[in-house]
C-alpha cells in the first residue's frame, strides 16, 4: 500500500475538502491513533464541530488499491475531510499506536464486502447471460486496436509529413470501422487527427504548424489503445466490472444504467445546483456543438459539470440557467474531478444571497493548493485537458502584458484562453474589459490547465462570482 | 531540472515525429539532445526515466520504435507539466473598469445571432437586421462581439453597412475584440483582417497607432496596404509613410500616399504637390481623406484637370480623359479648404466652357457632362460635410449662379434649416400662370431643386427624412448615418403635387439631370 500526496489529492472530491483535510491534520485535531499489525488499517478520533470527536477509518485490508472509508461526521461527501486528514496522518508518518481493529471498523468492512459480494452476484448473472455476445465484441474491439496501432505506425515511421499521403478518407474509413467496433474513445481521435489534417490541407499550413496538435491526439490515441488493450484483456478473462475505469468504460462504449449506478452510490439525493457557466465548442471532427454546463452543488460542496452534444444539424440544445435548481436524484459517473451529472426531475428557485454566499465559501484561498491539485488530475491523457477550479480574488491586473489572478496571499496565476476555441474563447479578454472588475473577496471560476507551449499552469476564466451576482464571460 | 535540456529534447522528438522513426540513426541533432540529457539520467526521477524511454526508442525494432517513441514524449510531456510554472513575476496592475458591455442574455438568446455571424449566405442578413432592429444591445454584448469581429470578411453591401452601424455604436468599446482574433498569417481570412484594421484605426485613431506600427512588419499584399493606409491616423507616422512611399510599389504605394494626404507636415504637402504633378492617376488617393492637406491638393488637382481639358481645344472626351476627370472630381468630394473654395470660384466662372465638355458618344459610362460632374460634387460636399464653410459656398455658389449650383444651396438649407428651405425656394418651382411658358433660367432652377430634394429619402420605420448619399466605401456608413432631418416641410410635397408644377425635366429626365444618380436619387419621399 502506498500512499502519497497525489494519491490523496486523486481521491479527494474536491480540492477544498484536500485542503480541509490537510489543515486539520497540521492543527494536531487526530488523536488516539491506532493501526493494525500488518499496516492495513488506521483509525483514529478527530475533534469537530460536534461535543464528541468523529471516529475516522480507512481500510486497505480488502483492496489495496482502493480502500474503504468511514467516518461518523454528518457530512454527505466521502471520503471527507476527516478521512483525508487521516490519509494526510498516514503520510505524515505519525505515530499509531498497534492494536485491535475496533467494532466500527468491522462494521465497515462488513458492509464493503456485502456490496462487493452484491455487485459480484449482479456481475455473474450479467456474465453468464452475454458471455458469447460480450466475448464476440470484445474481439471486435481488439481487433479495432490493431487496426489503430498499424495506422499510427504506419504514420510515425514515414513521418508526419506523410499523413496528406494516406489514401484518400483511410483515415474517415478507419473511424467508421472503430465506431462500429464500439471503440468510441479512438474513433473520436481519429476524427479529430483527420479533422487536422483536412485544415493544414485547406489552409495550406505546413505539418509543423499542426505538428503539436497531432502528436497531441496520437499520444492520447496511443495511451487509449494501451490501456484499452490491457482493460479488454482482463475483461475477456475475468468479467470484472468496469467501474474502476470508469473514463474507458464510457469510451469503449459502455453507456451507464441509472440502476447500476444508483446501486454502486453513484448518485446524489437532494443535490442543490447552481450554474456558474455554460460553453459550447463545436467540434469539427464529430461536426457537432458540445455544450458543457459548470456547476456548484451545494450539498456536496464540490463541482460538476454536464455534457450535451448537438449535432450541427440540429437538435435539443441546453442552455445558460440562472436558477438554483433542487434535484431530487442526481446521477454522477465515476470520477474524482468534476463527475459529469445528469438528471431526470428538478425544481428551479429564485438564486438568493445565501446560494451565492454558499459558493463563495467553495472558493479556494491559494492558488498554489488549486494548481497542485489540478496538476494530479492532469496526468491521465485520457481526461479533459482542464480542471474546473474556483478560486477567491486578491487582485485581477497586469503584470507586464499578462493578465493575472493573485489570491489573498499573493499567489499568483496567469489567466489565458486555451488555444483552439475560435471566437468563443475570449474569456480573459472580456474579464479586462468588464466594467467592474473583480474586487477582493469575489471569486473567479475558471478551468485551470497546463499550456504546453510554455509549460505554465494557467487558468481560463469562466465567470466572476460576487456577492451580487454572477457575470458570465462564456453564457 | 534543466528544463531547457528537456525543451530541446522535447523538440528533437517531435522532429522525428515529423521525419519519421525510420530516420532516426541520421537523426545526430536527436542524438546530441540524448547525450546532453544523460546527466539527468542519474537522478532517479523523471529524468532517469525519460533517458531510458528514449534510449529504448532509438536502440529497437524499427516497428517498435513508433510506440515507443509515443511514450517517450508521454512521459517528457508529463515532466513538462509537472515542472510547470504558475507565479508570475513582476508588479502587478490592477485592472481599472473597462468598457465592456454585459447583457446578461442567456445562451438561447444569443444563439441563433452568433450562427447568423457565423454563417455565410444571403439568408442571415435578414436575421442580423432584425436583431439589430429588435436587440441591438446584444451586439455590443462582449461575448458578441468576437463573432461580429470574424465576420467582417462578409462581402454583401447590405453586412457591411449594418456592421458600420454597429461598430460605429459600440465606438471603442469594440476595439480589443478587433485586436484579438487578428492573424496575419491567416490565409483565407484576409478580407477580414483588413477590415479589423481599418475598424481599429477609425475608432481608436492614434491611439492604437503603437499597435498598427507593431503588425505592420507581419503583413502583406493587401493586408499590408491596409496597415500602411491605417497608419494615417497619427502624425508622428509622416516621416514613416514618406519612406514607405519611397520604397513600396503598387497599391501598397498608393496606401502610403492616401495616409500622407492626412499629414500636416511640410514635407508630407511637398511629397503630395509633386507627385501630383507627376502622376494624374493620383487623385483617388485623396477619396475620403479629410484634411486641410487633401483639400488643397484635391483644388491643386482640380485645376490641372480642367485646366488641361480646356486646353486640349477638343469637346469631347475620351474613356480615359473622363476618367481622369471623374477621379479627381471625385476626390474633392466632401473637402473644404481656402485653397479649395478658391479653386471652386474659378470653376464657377468658367461652367459654361465646361458644359461644353461631354462624353464621346462612343463613351456609355457617363453621360454628365464636365459641368454637371462638379454640379454633383459639390452636392455630394454639402451632404459629407454641412460644416459651416461649405454652407457658406454653396449659398454664395448658388446666389451667383443658381443656374449650375442652386441645387447645392437648397440641399443646404433643407438640412441645417428645413422651415426656411420652402420660403426661400419653393416658388421657384411654380410656374406663373397656366400658361407661362418655362423658360432656360427657370427650367435650370427648378431642376436644381428637385436635384436637391432627390437626395432626401423617406425612412419610414423610424418616422424621418434622411439625406442619402453615395455609400461612403471608405468610411464605411451612409451619409444618412451622420445627421438627419426629422420632418421635411409637407408644403414640399403639397407644392410638388400641385398641377402647377412640372414634373418633366426633373430627376427622371435624361438629358437634364444626373441619369447616372437617378438610381439613387429617388423621390421616395412623395408617398
Amino acid at each position: 500500500m502506498q500512499i502519497s500526496e497525489q494519491w490523496i489529492l486523486s481521491r479527494a472530491p474536491g480540492q477544498a475538502a484536500a485542503e480541509s483535510g490537510r489543515t486539520l491534520s497540521e492543527e494536531g485535531c487526530f488523536f488516539a491513533r491506532m493501526k493494525t499489525e500488518d499496516d492495513k488499517t488506521y483509525w483514529a478520533e478527530c475533534t469537530g464541530s460536534a461535543r464528541n470527536p468523529y471516529y475516522v477509518s480507512v481500510d486497505w485490508s480488502l483492496s489495496d488499491t482502493e480502500p474503504a472509508f468511514s467516518c461518523s461526521c454528518p457530512e454527505k461527501q466521502s471520503p471527507c475531510k476527516h478521512v483525508l486528514g487521516l490519509m494526510y496522518e498516514v503520510l505524515a508518518g505519525k505515530h499509531f499506536k498497534v492494536g485491535e481493529t475496533p467494532p466500527y471498523v468491522w462494521r465497515m468492512r462488513s458492509r464493503q464486502e456485502a456490496e462487493m459480494a452484491k455487485t459480484e452476484a449482479r456481475l455473474e448473472r450479467v456474465r453468464r447471460q452475454s458471455t458469447a455476445m460480450r466475448e464476440k465484441k470484445l474481439e471486435r474491439q481488439l481487433d479495432g486496436l490493431e487496426k489503430v496501432e498499424k495506422m499510427m505506425s504506419e504514420l510515425l515511421r514515414g513521418g508526419l509529413g506523410s499523413i496528406s499521403e494516406l489514401p484518400a478518407q483511410s483515415l474517415e474509413r478507419l473511424s467508421v470501422e472503430l465506431g462500429n467496433s464500439d471503440l468510441l474513445g479512438a474513433r473520436d481521435t481519429v476524427e479529430a487527427i483527420a479533422a487536422c489534417e483536412r485544415r493544414c490541407r485547406q489552409e495550406g499550413l505546413d505539418v509543423k504548424q499542426c505538428r503539436a496538435e497531432l502528436l497531441r491526439l496520437l499520444c492520447s490515441l496511443h495511451a487509449f489503445t494501451e490501456r484499452s488493450r490491457s482493460f479488454l484483456s482482463d475483461q475477456l478473462t475475468s468479467g470484472r466490472y468496469a467501474m474502476e475505469e470508469p473514463v474507458l468504460y464510457e469510451q469503449l462504449g459502455g453507456e451507464w444504467d441509472e440502476d447500476e449506478l444508483r446501486e454502486v452510490g453513484m448518485c446524489r439525493r437532494n443535490a442543490k445546483l447552481i450554474q456558474l457557466s455554460f460553453d459550447v465548442t463545436y467540434d469539427e471532427a464529430r461536426r457537432a456543438h458540445i455544450e458543457r454546463g459548470f456547476w456548484a452543488e451545494l450539498t456536496h460542496g464540490d463541482f460538476v459539470y454536464t455534457l450535451n452534444t448537438r449535432s450541427a444539424k440540429g437538435g435539443a440544445a441546453e442552455d445558460s440557467c440562472f436558477s438554483a435548481l433542487d434535484v431530487p436524484l442526481l446521477y454522477e459517473t465515476p470520477s474524482a474531478a468534476c463527475p459529469r451529472v445528469w438528471w431526470d426531475d428538478d425544481s428551479a428557485s429564485e438564486l438568493t444571497d445565501d446560494d451565492i454566499g454558499a459558493v463563495l465559501k467553495l472558493a479556494s484561498e491559494h492558488i498554489a493548493d488549486v494548481v497542485k491539485y489540478a496538476a494530479a488530475q492532469l496526468g491521465d491523457p485520457l481526461l479533459p485537458g482542464s480542471v474546473p477550479a474556483l478560486v477567491r480574488v486578491g487582485r485581477v491586473g497586469y503584470v507586464e502584458d499578462t493578465l493575472t489572478l493573485e489570491d489573498c496571499t499573493q499567489g499568483r496565476i496567469a489567466l489565458r484562453d486555451r488555444r483552439g476555441g475560435g471566437a468563443g474563447r475570449a474569456s480573459a479578454l472580456r474579464l479586462s474589459v468588464l466594467s467592474r472588475p473583480p474586487a477582493e473577496g469575489d471569486a473567479l471560476f475558471g478551468l485551470v490547465y497546463c499550456d504546453e507551449d510554455d509549460g505554465r499552469y494557467c487558468l481560463q476564466p469562466y465567470s466572476v462570482i460576487r456577492k451580487s451576482g454572477i457575470t458570465r464571460l462564456q453564457f | 531540472m534543466k528544463m531547457e535540456l528537456l525543451y530541446n529534447l522535447r523538440d528533437r522528438l517531435e522532429e522525428l515525429a515529423s521525419a519519421g522513426t525510420d530516420t532516426v540513426s541520421e537523426d545526430f541533432r536527436l542524438m546530441g539532445a540524448v547525450e546532453a540529457f544523460a546527466e539527468l539520467a542519474s537522478d532517479g526521477g523523471a529524468g532517469g526515466r525519460i533517458y531510458r524511454a528514449v534510449c529504448a526508442m532509438m536502440t529497437a525494432l524499427p516497428e517498435e520504435r513508433p510506440a515507443l517513441l509515443l511514450e517517450a514524449l508521454d512521459i517528457v510531456r508529463a515532466t513538462v507539466r509537472e515542472n510547470g510554472e504558475t507565479f508570475v513575476w513582476g508588479d502587478l496592475v490592477p485592472l481599472r473598469g473597462g468598457s465592456g458591455s454585459e447583457t446578461g442574455a442567456p445562451y438561447s438568446k444569443l444563439r441563433p445571432l452568433i450562427a447568423a455571424l457565423q454563417n455565410s449566405g444571403s439568408a442571415r442578413i435578414s436575421i442580423l437586421g432584425e436583431y439589430w432592429a429588435e436587440s441591438p444591445e446584444l451586439f455590443g454584448d462582449s461575448r458578441v462581439l468576437p463573432y461580429l469581429a470574424s465576420a467582417l470578411g462578409d462581402t454583401h453591401e447590405e453586412m457591411e453597412e449594418l456592421f458600420a452601424a454597429v461598430l460605429t455604436k459600440q465606438g471603442r468599446r469594440a476595439v480589443p475584440f478587433l485586436k484579438e482574433g487578428f492573424r496575419p498569417d491567416c490565409p483565407d481570412g484576409r478580407r477580414e483582417m483588413e477590415r479589423r484594421v481599418y475598424w481599429v484605426a477609425r475608432l481608436a485613431g492614434a491611439e492604437e497607432n503603437k499597435w498598427l506600427l507593431s503588425i505592420l512588419p507581419k503583413c502583406e499584399r493587401e493586408l499590408r496596404e491596409a496597415v500602411i493606409a491605417a497608419l494615417g491616423v497619427s502624425q508622428d507616422n509622416a516621416e514613416l509613410l514618406q519612406e514607405l512611399y519611397r520604397t513600396e510599389t503598387g497599391k501598397s504605394r498608393d496606401a502610403a500616399l492616401r495616409a500622407l494626404a492626412r499629414m500636416e507636415d511640410e514635407g508630407s504637402r511637398a511629397l503630395w504637390t509633386e507627385e501630383l504633378e507627376r502622376r494624374p492617376d493620383c487623385p483617388p488617393c485623396l477619396e475620403g481623406v479629410d484634411s486641410a492637406l487633401a483639400a488643397d491638393m484635391a483644388a491643386q488637382a482640380l485645376h490641372s484637370a480642367y485646366t488641361e481639358a480646356l486646353e486640349r481645344g477638343r469637346q469631347e472626351l475620351t474613356q480615359a480623359e473622363m476618367l481622369t476627370l471623374s477621379h479627381t472630381v471625385y476626390a474633392a468630394y466632401g473637402k473644404y479648404s481656402d485653397k479649395l473654395r478658391e479653386e471652386w470660384m474659378w470653376l464657377a466662372e468658367h461652367m459654361d466652357e465646361f458644359d461644353r465638355l461631354v462624353p464621346d458618344r462612343n463613351v456609355k459610362q457617363w453621360d454628365m457632362n464636365a459641368a454637371e460632374l462638379l454640379e454633383k460634387c459639390l452636392m455630394e460636399t454639402v451632404l459629407w460635410n454641412p460644416s459651416e464653410n461649405v454652407r457658406a459656398l454653396a449659398a454664395e455658389l448658388g446666389t451667383r449662379w443658381p443656374n449650375r449650383f442652386m441645387g447645392s444651396a437648397v440641399l443646404t438649407d433643407l438640412i441645417m434649416c428645413p422651415g426656411e428651405a420652402f420660403a426661400r425656394y419653393g416658388k421657384f418651382i411654380v410656374k406663373n400662370g397656366l400658361l407661362h411658358r418655362e423658360n432656360a433660367v427657370e427650367r435650370a432652377n427648378r431642376i436644381q431643386i428637385m436635384c436637391a430634394l432627390a437626395a432626401i429619402r423617406n425612412d419610414k420605420d423610424n418616422g424621418r427624412h434622411i439625406p442619402f448619399s453615395r455609400k461612403d466605401a471608405l468610411n464605411g456608413a451612409p451619409a444618412g448615418m451622420r445627421y438627419r432631418l426629422e420632418q421635411l416641410d409637407p408644403r414640399w410635397a403639397e407644392t410638388l403635387s400641385n398641377p402647377k408644377v412640372n414634373q418633366d425635366g426633373a430627376v427622371f429626365d435624361i438629358k437634364s439631370a444626373w441619369s447616372m444618380s437617378k438610381l439613387m436619387f429617388q423621390m421616395e419621399w412623395i408617398e
